[in-house]
Order: structure tokens, then sequence, then C-alpha cells
């Protein structure tokens, strides 16, 4: 698995698309979680991960799955741990879980980029 | 030369682009400033922009919006700052364009570069707060976002600056796009 983390709208699933061999890409704000078994490509795992936490499911269980089951996948995540704590108590949970998740796949990623203005640089 | 500074509030990086500048050239500067002041808090932080480029040698323009107009002595060098100002106003002000802001913007950088020797251009980097705004405040964000990008393919060289430190992301002391792979 390779992780792409970094701020959003700074170009992480352009990254992946031209520097990973990309045929199926799920968007993690629409795909149902099957998808993500088999997508050589999971875009914006946080909104996969809200959907999951707003459907009343816990995506830390889940996350093990997909990765058991696709373990070549590219992810790409934004970053969103580096603002105010956010006023509402779903927002607050999102984030950490969110954060806590990106620590985990981060340690079992063979590697990590981050996307800073449409260029990736390799920290892990 | 075009170089992209990016950072965090408070992070450094004009410091930094100044620098850059005065490295780049010994003698006369232009800065193009962008922000309208409108109050006594944005007047203070002109204040202590100004302050900060005293010595420098900085001549001070001011452009809130229109870049794309700008006409600057030939084979200057020039800083802008910040981008995230200029958008602001391009989108929101009167005389702004409010529509295509990304397209102007980035004809207002291309404008600078054929009549500078050297462009250095600021931005702030308010991606990664996790917070989801109003439509209007993520639009602002996208716009943003986009810009930096095709300035950071234009540009030559890329540093994001974090409390002082600068990393460059693109350029000579800095890794290649893609690094790593």
């Amino acid at each position: 698995m390779v992780l792409i983390t970094g701020g959003v709208y700074q170009g992480k699933e352009e990254f992946a698309r031209e520097h990973f061999q990309i045929k199926t890409g799920a968007d993690g704000g629409r795909a149902k979680t099957e998808e993500l078994y088999q997508a050589d490509l999971i875009a914006d795992l946080h909104l996969w991960i809200r959907g999951e936490l707003r459907a009343g499911r816990d995506p830390r269980e889940e996350i093990g799955k997909i990765l058991e089951k696709n373990p070549d996948v590219v992810i790409t995540v934004a970053e969103l741990g580096c603002g105010i704590v956010p006023a509402e108590a779903f927002d607050r949970n999102w984030r950490e879980v969110t954060g806590r998740i990106c620590c985990l796949l981060a340690q079992k990623a063979r590697a990590v980029y981050r996307v800073t203005c449409g260029i990736g640089t390799k920290i892990a | 030369m075009l170089i992209e500074v990016i950072g965090g509030s408070g992070s450094g990086k004009s410091e930094f682009a100044e620098g850059k500048c005065m490295e780049l050239c010994a003698g006369e500067k232009i800065y193009i400033a962008t922000m309208e002041p409108y109050d006594e808090e944005s007047k203070k932080r002109v204040e202590r922009h100004r302050k900060m480029r005293a010595g420098k040698e900085f001549v001070t323009m001011e452009v809130y919006t229109g870049l794309e107009q700008a006409v600057i002595r030939k084979g200057a060098t020039v800083l802008l700052e910040c981008m995230s100002n200029l958008t602001a106003n391009e989108m929101y002000s009167p005389s702004g364009r409010k529509e295509h802001t990304g397209h102007w913007i980035l004809k207002g950088i291309r404008n600078l570069c054929s009549q500078a020797e050297h462009v250095v251009v600021v931005t702030n980097q308010v991606f990664s707060d996790g917070i989801e705004y109003d439509r209007g405040t993520m639009e602002y964000l996208q716009v943003l976002g986009e810009i930096n990008r095709q300035i950071a393919q234009m540009a030559d060289q890329v540093y994001e600056v974090i409390h002082g430190i600068p990393l460059a992301l693109k350029g000579p002391d800095g890794e290649k796009e893609g690094a790593g792979l």
C-alpha cells in the first residue's frame, strides 16, 4: 500500500495517477466499502471514514479488512488536523479517527508521500 | 526565474522570500503589496512588513486587483506578497474579476514573468485544517489551491517554509517532482 497525504486541493489524486498504475479508482465520498476491496486507488479516504462514522460503523475495523483484501492499493487522504478544534463533536471525532487511521496506514505503507502545490515529497 | 514560497501564518515565509530576492538582486527590487489596509489590524500588519523590508531596497507597488495589467521595470526582481490576498481581492472586492479568477491571476503571473528577471511569489498554506467551510470559502480554497499548483508547475523553485526552515520541494536544492520514485 502507498499512502498519499496533503491538504485539500493540493493535487493528491493527480499525483497518484501520474506516478502509479491506476486503472480503477474508488471515490471515498461515494464508493461502497466493497469497491474499496479491489480499486487500484482509494481517493479521499477521509470522506469514506466520515461516511462510516455517520452510519454508526467503526472504520478502524473495516480498514484492516480493506488492506488485507487490497494490499497494493494507493490511498489518498487529506490532512485534517492542522486547525482549531472543530465546534461539532462529530467533526472532532472524525478528525481524530482519521488522524489515527493515517498513523496506522503510514506505518504499514511501503511509501508515504505528502503533496503540496502538486509536488509530492516522499516522507517515509 | 520564478520561485514560489508557501507557508502557514507566522511561518517566516516572507522573510525567507525577501532573502531570496536579496540573493537574486543586490540593487533595487519591487515589492508588490496585495493587502488593502482597511482596518487597524491590517494597517499594523502592513507596517510590520514595511519595517521588515526596510534597508533591503524594495520599492513598494500596490496591486490589489488586475495583476495582468501591471507594468514594471524591465529586468526587475519582484516579490509578490501574497497570493491568498490577491485571490480574495479578485474574487470578492468590487474591482475584482469575480469569475475565472484563477485564469486572470495566472495571466498576471505570466505578465510579471514577461517583464521581470526574477519573480518570487509568496502564498499561504491554508489547506490542512479539516474544516468543511461554507460553499463560498471552499470555492476560494479550491481556486487558491489550483493557482498554487499551476505556479508550482511553472516555477523553477518551490519552497515550503516551516518555523523559518525552508524545505525545497522543487529546484536546485530540492528533490525533483515525484521525489524518491
